[in-house]
């Protein structure tokens, strides 16, 4: 009999058993894709839902790669299926039967990998289509839709492949069902565990620990194939390159299919029933997991309890060592009596342990207050928290609409060659490392990014007072560098330039503009833009915003009452940003303040036992022309504050609403506002009760 | 021919086979005997490639047989508990072995089907424990291998079945040259079929021998003498295993074979004399005892 034939023939035969498996398998995709999507279908052919962009929307979450209904069905799969179609390796009775027969090991591992692939592949690609033609029978199938069907498919094809095959390594690696359960989720989620712990030493321990905004993700996505799956199929979605990553992906796939099929080579048949499989893999796997699991527990003891509190941390280090020792051992033994075997490998665990635990406690490598030599940086990035937080960024390369974080993208982009003052202001940050912040005085929070010339990137944290870093970064805001990455208008592609609006409170003007005005108006803000100073920002409101669309996006940029030209642009295509409000067209002011009243709680006989708070909130409304005249020029737009709340300084704990009078029809529009802070009226002050203390 | 030469194996540092050569000849029912634990079950496993041995080597007609499909389809492995797929019936198994063994005789198959009036179409496990021994041995008798391994076949089987399973592993030896290896710890049951006895003990093999020239060499006499000197001079030259004498009764084992004895007996015309074969278990109480074992400890 030729190898094919009884390839297919044993192929055959081994679906026959697993048919149970696709019949289930059937069922949920026929559920949770077919039925789902007439379902919704239905629902959407309701004309209510008219919006074509959410119909198309709800689709894509049906039959596109971010169903997450089909990526927790496909990770569910892949371990029922690695777990069910190799369990026969941890049965004596099995494996000899298996291994007996004249077929050679390589083929018994390919027909029951192949047949693991199929009992996923064939229910969900017929329910794929039939979802498909449902939606083409309703006029619902677009190319984009149709697109990201077919990527969904090979997206979820591919990371069943990989999760599945990670499975079987764990069954490989184990002889017993419990066993390869752990083992399975050892595979599946050391990494994103170790990369937690780490995230939690560095934050726990470091003050100026850079969190940076993508951390959740890197956690999933280090060394798990679960994370890598979630991060693809959502950047798949939102239209970003996955090609590399899926190329990776394959890749590791095609490797872990090596390793599955070596070990499955290797696997001594009377591995089964006994713990682990391979005697050289114990001692690793236990150490490695005790020292991650031990600091684990650490860490989340010390959290937990006071926070940073020296001796909950060692208690949880002794008590998780001596519980995930032990438990490790047990399974391996199947013995309570073994708990505490190879003491030399206890020690080395205790000892590895005790230097990681010593490291972040005692700081030994003074990471807090580490600063590279100046000679040594190439190049300082710098992001400031609380300046002109309304700024979007994107990748202006690939010009990508997907919105990159404001501190990721400065901190990669900025790039300051001239690194005097924000050298000046890292080393103002380490020795500002004990200072305390109550919460109400403002503090300069921000993150630097050293490139040294050997390539490597440090990022650092610091957090001191703004008087002390106002000078410094006053001369940073000025660097043109800083500027240009700080407002990514410098960096934009002409050519992804939409529309262009401009609004204020009392106006809004949607210019019609060809390519050289716009060009002639950007060109004319962007040179303001660089005279601006934090000085400006502070005192000064803008006249008016300008709302520029790129690459479908809309953009906010303020301006100022010094930026002219842009102003006389603007004046020439119908926007006259001069005009400003007039107190008269005010009809009242309103004005809520948030109080709290210190009140003394006594006991029984009358002796003060504590002191409690009590909210107190007062309203009040301005309607004399006296009084709103001397209210207007004290108040500062709550929008404008809130996107620059680091250079403003005004009173968080008074409400401030603007009733503006727009036409003789009695139409009204509210607007909100601040008062600047101490600048608050007297009768304002009196009326409301407020105390400054 | 099967080859064993010098192979052990290890368990967790327990010693399951220690050294074993043995040699299997083509036609042959080889018996592998020995206590609970004596590595019989190993050394069948081994044989059969499912383990591999730490050391040493195992032929078959000069291949060796672990991961090489050539050596391995010469044989079929019955275990001790023979697995059989989930829900399966004798005819799912008929079909998969089919698939694996190209010589397999359908016809043959549901012949001793019907013989052991077992019904094909009913799931497995829903059987006996018997009757399941009985698809797996019919299973690889008519896979038509050259040889079957065989662990504790024979157990689980009520005597008319083992003398019926008895009966169709003689024809198979007697139709096709068939060897049969048959691991038991009963030696009764192994007696009235196995050419060659190996003899496991804590891994090591004690004995390896043939069965007939082991019966044939070795007999029990009891006699009344006229004369006390007439035991020296029947005897002399002829190695006595064992003497016991009861008033005049002696009942001898040695080692001679019946046509000698029974010439001397007649010269000295005794009161009474009787020469009678040994059981097979006499035969190994008697072997092991002159190589120093206690072997009613051993074996049951």
């Amino acid at each position: 009999m030729t190898s094919k034939n009884l390839f297919l023939k044993l192929l055959r035969e081994d679906l026959k058993r697993r048919i149970w498996s696709i019949a289930l398998s059937m069922l949920v995709f026929f559920l949770f894709l077919t039925v789902n999507c007439a379902l919704t279908v239905e629902t959407l052919s309701d004309p209510v839902y008219r919006a074509e962009d959410w119909v198309i929307y709800q689709i894509i979450k049906l039959v596109g790669p971010n169903n997450e209904m089909v990526f927790i069905l496909t990770i569910i799969s892949a371990i029922v299926c690695g777990i069910s179609g190799f369990y026969y390796l941890h049965s004596r009775k099995k494996v000899d039967l298996f291994h007996s027969i004249p077929v050679r090991r390589e083929i018994l591992f390919t027909i029951t990998y192949v047949n693991g692939l199929l009992i996923y592949f064939i229910p969900y690609i017929i329910n794929v289509i039939i979802s498909v033609i449902v939606l083409c029978l309703n006029h619902l199938l677009t190319g984009q839709v149709l697109t990201l069907a077919f990527t969904a498919i090979g997206i979820n094809l591919l990371f069943y492949s990989l999760i599945y095959t990670i499975v079987i390594i764990a069954v490989m690696m184990t002889g017993n069902l419990i066993v390869s359960l752990l083992g399975t989720g050892v595979f599946l989620l050391y990494g994103p565990m170790l990369m937690m712990i780490k995230e939690l030493y560095f934050s726990g321990f470091f003050q100026t620990y850079y969190e940076s905004f993508d951390t959740q993700d890197k956690i999933w996505q280090f060394l798990s194939p679960i994370g890598s799956y979630m991060d693809i199929a959502n950047r798949s979605v939102d239209g970003k390159d996955i090609c590399f990553r899926i190329i990776i992906s394959f890749l590791v796939t095609v490797l872990m299919i090596g390793l599955a099929l070596f070990l499955y080579r290797k696997r001594p048949s009377e591995a089964a029933g006994r713990a682990m499989t391979f005697a050289r893999s114990k001692p690793i796997i236990k150490i490695i997991l005790v020292i991650t699991l031990t600091l684990g527990g650490g860490i989340m003891f010390r959290n937990i309890a006071r926070y940073g509190d020296a001796g909950w941390l060692l208690f949880g280090l002794v008590f998780s060592f001596l519980v995930t020792y032990a438990i490790i051992e047990i399974i391996y033994n199947f013995d309570i009596r073994c708990a505490f075997m190879h003491k030399y490998h206890i020690l080395f665990c205790a000892v590895v342990v005790t230097i990681v635990a010593s490291i972040f406690q005692f700081d030994l490598f003074h990471y807090d207050s580490y600063v590279p030599k100046k000679d040594k940086i190439a190049s300082m990035s710098i992001y400031v928290s609380g300046l002109d937080t309304n700024l979007r960024y994107n990748n202006h390369e690939t010009g990508s609409p997907a919105f990159i974080n404001s501190s990721t993208y400065q901190l990669n982009n900025m790039e300051l060659t001239d690194i005097d003052a924000a050298y000046s202001l890292a080393e103002l940050g380490t020795k500002r490392l004990d200072h305390r912040f109550d919460g109400f005085r403002k503090s300069l929070q921000y993150t630097v990014k050293y490139t040294l010339d050997s390539g490597r990137k440090i990022y650092r944290s610091y957090q001191i007072n703004i008087e002390e870093g106002y000078p410094i970064l006053k001369d940073i805001y000025i660097n043109n560098r800083f500027k240009e990455v700080h407002y990514p208008i410098y960096q934009w592609d002409m050519s992804l330039i939409g529309d262009i609006s401009c609004y204020n409170i009392l106006d809004e003007v949607n210019f019609s503009l060809d390519s050289s005005e716009k060009k002639q108006l950007l060109k004319l803000y962007k040179n303001e833009l660089q005279s601006l100073t934090l000085e400006d920002i502070s005192s000064k409101s803008p006249v008016a915003t300008l709302l520029i669309e790129l690459n479908e996006r809309p953009m906010d940029y303020y301006v100022y009452e010094d930026f002219h030209q842009t102003i006389d642009f603007l004046k020439e295509h119908g926007f006259d940003a001069t005009k400003t409000i007039d107190s008269k067209d005010i009809k009242q002011i309103r004005i809520h303040s948030y109080n709290e009243k210190a009140v003394e709680i006594m006991n029984a006989s009358g002796v003060e036992m504590d002191t409690a708070y009590r909210q107190e909130d007062i309203s009040v409304t301005y309607t004399e022309q006296s009084e709103i005249d001397a209210i207007y020029p004290c108040l500062i737009q709550n929008e404008y504050y809130d996107n620059n709340y680091l250079m403003i300084e005004a009173n968080e704990f008074i409400d401030v609403i603007v009733i503006l009078k727009l036409d003789e029809f009695g139409n009204e529009q509210e607007c909100s506002f601040r008062f600047r802070m101490d600048s608050i009226p007297e009768f304002v002050l009196k009326d409301i009760g407020y105390s400054v203390e | 021919m099967i080859e064993v030469e010098k192979v052990s194996k290890e368990f967790d540092r327990i010693k399951a086979v220690d050294q074993v050569t043995i040699a299997i000849r083509e036609g042959n029912v080889f018996g592998l005997v020995g206590t609970n634990g004596a590595g019989k079950s190993t050394l069948i496993r081994i044989l059969s490639g499912i383990i591999r041995a730490d050391e040493g080597t195992v032929k078959i007609d000069g291949m060796e047989v672990y991961e090489n499909i050539k050596a391995k389809q010469l044989f079929f492995y019955i275990s001790d508990d023979q697995y059989f797929f989930n829900n399966a019936t004798p005819k799912d198994m008929k079909k998969y072995y089919m698939a694996i063994y190209p010589s397999f005789d359908e016809g043959r198959f549901n012949g001793l089907m019907k013989q052991f009036e077992l019904d094909q179409n009913r799931k497995i496990n829903t059987f006996s424990k018997g009757m399941k021994k009985q698809v797996s041995i019919i299973c690889g008798i008519c896979a038509n291998t050259k040889y079957i391994f065989c662990d504790e076949t024979f157990d689980g089987l009520d005597p008319v079945m083992r003398q019926a399973v008895k009966s169709i592993f003689a024809k198979e030896i007697a139709e096709r040259n068939m060897t049969a290896v048959i691991a038991s710890h009963n030696l009764r049951e192994l007696e009235d079929i196995c050419d060659h006895i190996g003899l496991l003990h804590k891994g090591g093999i004690l004995l390896s021998k043939d069965l007939f020239d082991m019966k044939l060499n070795i007999h029990k006499i009891q006699c009344v003498f006229q004369r006390e000197e007439n035991v020296k001079e029947v005897f002399e030259g002829i190695e006595i295993l064992k003497m016991d004498k009861r008033g005049s009764l002696y009942t001898i084992t040695a080692r001679c074979n019946k046509e000698e004895i029974e010439g001397r007996m007649k010269k000295i015309s005794p009161v009474f004399s009787e020469v009678l074969p040994l059981s097979l278990e006499e035969i190994f109480i008697s072997e092991t005892e002159v190589v120093g074992y206690d072997i009613k400890k051993l074996i049951s």
